[in-house]
């Protein structure tokens, strides 16, 4: 039975899971090992599912605590860049190199708002922006209270579109 | 499942050597096989564990001040009463030393509420209850405990868990 | 899609009232080809928010937890009896990953027979939250608070609101009887 549970709705879950915890430790290879680890010390907890009210939002909420927790502790630097793998990766409808540059260029541009955001809104950015939780999921996703989490939102939006407004280093044209 | 031999963990033993709590005593001397209890064990490490995520800083202070909390329960009615009678054996025979601070013994419902001093930052507190004749709880906490730390302790925590977002919602409007 | 509407609907995404499909729909005009030259420094938002959106776990990932899954150990919970911690006290055993166990299982999963929350602080929480609550209760419906010493009842702050209409008396002191 519990066998089911976890095949049938957490594992689905784990490019979720993957998401969020890539968007705080920036590492592809960490956020997998991430997902693995919260999984694995999930299943061999199963009896103590009963005890839990919400699976999921316990297993989000255990992710991000394991992703805050290996940012602390490991060795990893956090630096303004981000993974190679993924700023190399090109959008579909590319069709100049020239226009690689400036969508890299874009990419770096939204990096460096989102980390302008506090801790909170980053993460409630992540879930609604990204996997497309409603308030309530997020904020048991979290651990906070819906109101943060709609204060977070709010001022989360407010500050890209304050910083994407006044980006001044790109010509438009180009875009 | 398989059924064979059994192992025991390293942190079972190191539970039978607090031979000076209720609960654990009461385990080792009067659970039987064939009444199951169920029990639960938080120590000193999970206690401080707990301390580190909530955020509540009285709770924090709270919780650390606590060294285990120990609990003994069962909902079989034969077993409530049969326990609770061997609780009650127990606490003569071994915890007389103990204060009763309260004790409600109506017809169907009993409580008891045992007190004793270590020091100033130590105390014992058993409670043991049977309630409607069916359902048994034995629980021992060791601490730094008094009347106030316990109602502050039950409401931080409900808090705490309340806020923490473990309510029963499944409802996913995407 | 006319400017007045997209431009009505980014205001809303900015004031948090926008739906996830309105969200989608926001997405889609901005990865689109026509985004008026006021609204083109938000595209980077939208390209971020497609981009991220098809991030995923290397292929293969769910078979090698499935694989994990079936290596570990079978069981759901640890029985034991009084008789056999004695044992086990002298006998000390330790368990060793990879060696499979053999354990005794119980019938009821949702009932272990003997638990150690010492891994997950949130079951911890419950399990607390509802030992306190059982002792804040008790001290709530009792009748009267039985105290023999003088010396305890000083020590407490006795502030809650039970104990308002209750008298607390001294304790008379007790007669030594020598036989």
């Amino acid at each position: 039975m519990s066998n089911d549970k976890f095949h049938r709705i957490i594992l689905p879950l784990s490019n979720q899971f993957y998401r969020l915890a890539l968007s705080i430790v920036k590492e592809q290879t960490e956020a997998e090992d991430i997902v693995q680890d919260v999984l694995l010390k999930l299943w061999n907890k199963r009896n103590e599912w009963d005890t839990i009210e919400n699976l999921e939002a316990y297993c989000f909420r255990s992710i991000k605590n394991l992703a805050l927790d290996r940012l602390v502790s490991d060795a990893i630097k956090k630096t303004d860049s981000i993974d190679a793998e993924i700023e190399s990766r090109t959008f579909v409808d590319t069709h100049s190199p020239y226009q690689e540059i400036v969508q890299q260029e874009q990419r770096s541009i939204i990096y460096q708002c989102i980390e302008k955001l506090t801790e909170n809104q980053k993460l409630v950015f992540q879930l609604r922006e990204i996997e497309g939780m409603n308030y309530k999921e997020i904020s048991q996703s979290l651990g906070i209270t819906e109101d943060l989490v709609k204060v977070s939102l709010f001022r989360a939006r407010r500050k890209m579109r304050e910083l994407l407004s006044n980006f001044e280093n790109f010509d438009k044209n180009e875009w | 499942m398989k059924k064979s031999l059994l192992i025991i963990f390293v942190l079972l033993i190191s539970s039978s050597l607090f031979a000076d709590d209720f609960v654990t005593q009461f385990i080792d001397t009067y659970v039987e096989e064939k009444r199951p209890v169920n029990n639960v064990n938080i120590g000193k490490t999970m206690l401080k564990k707990m301390a580190e995520d909530v955020e509540d800083a009285e709770l924090k202070t709270l919780l650390k001040e606590l060294n285990h909390i120990r609990m003994v329960i069962t909902e079989n009615r034969k077993d409530a009463k049969y326990y609770f009678k061997k609780a009650n054996e127990l606490v003569d025979k071994e915890f007389s030393d103990y204060e009763k601070m309260l004790s409600v013994d109506e017809r169907k419902s009993k409580v008891e509420v045992l007190f004793k001093e270590i020091d100033k930052d130590n105390q014992n507190i058993i409670l043991i209850a049977l309630d409607n004749d069916r359902k048994l709880t034995i629980i021992s906490v060791s601490g730094k405990v008094d009347f106030n730390s316990i109602s502050k302790l039950s409401d931080l925590l409900n808090e705490e868990i309340f806020s923490s977002g473990t309510n029963n919602e499944h409802n996913r409007e995407r | 899609m006319n400017g007045e509407y997209i431009h009505t609907l980014l205001n809303k995404y900015w004031g948090c009232q926008t739906s996830p499909s309105e969200e989608k729909e926001l997405q889609d005009f901005f990865l689109g080809e026509n985004v008026p030259n006021d609204l083109k420094c938000y595209i980077p938002l939208f390209r971020y928010r497609d981009e991220q959106q098809s991030l995923s776990l290397s292929p293969g990932f769910e078979e090698k937890i499935r694989k994990q899954i079936k290596k570990s150990p079978q069981y759901i919970t640890i029985r034991i009896f009084a008789p056999l911690l004695r044992i086990a006290a002298s006998v000390a055993l330790i368990v060793a990953l990879g060696i499979s166990l053999f354990l005794i299982s119980k019938q009821d999963a949702s009932k272990p027979y003997l638990t150690e929350t010492y891994n997950d602080s949130e079951a911890a929480m419950h399990q607390a939250a509802f030992a306190f609550e059982k002792l804040s209760r008790a001290f709530e419906i009792s009748e009267s608070v039985y105290i023999k010493t003088f010396q305890e009842i000083d020590k407490l702050n006795l502030d809650w609101p039970g104990m308002d209409s209750i008298n607390i008396e001294k304790p008379a002191p007790r007669k030594k009887i020598d036989l």
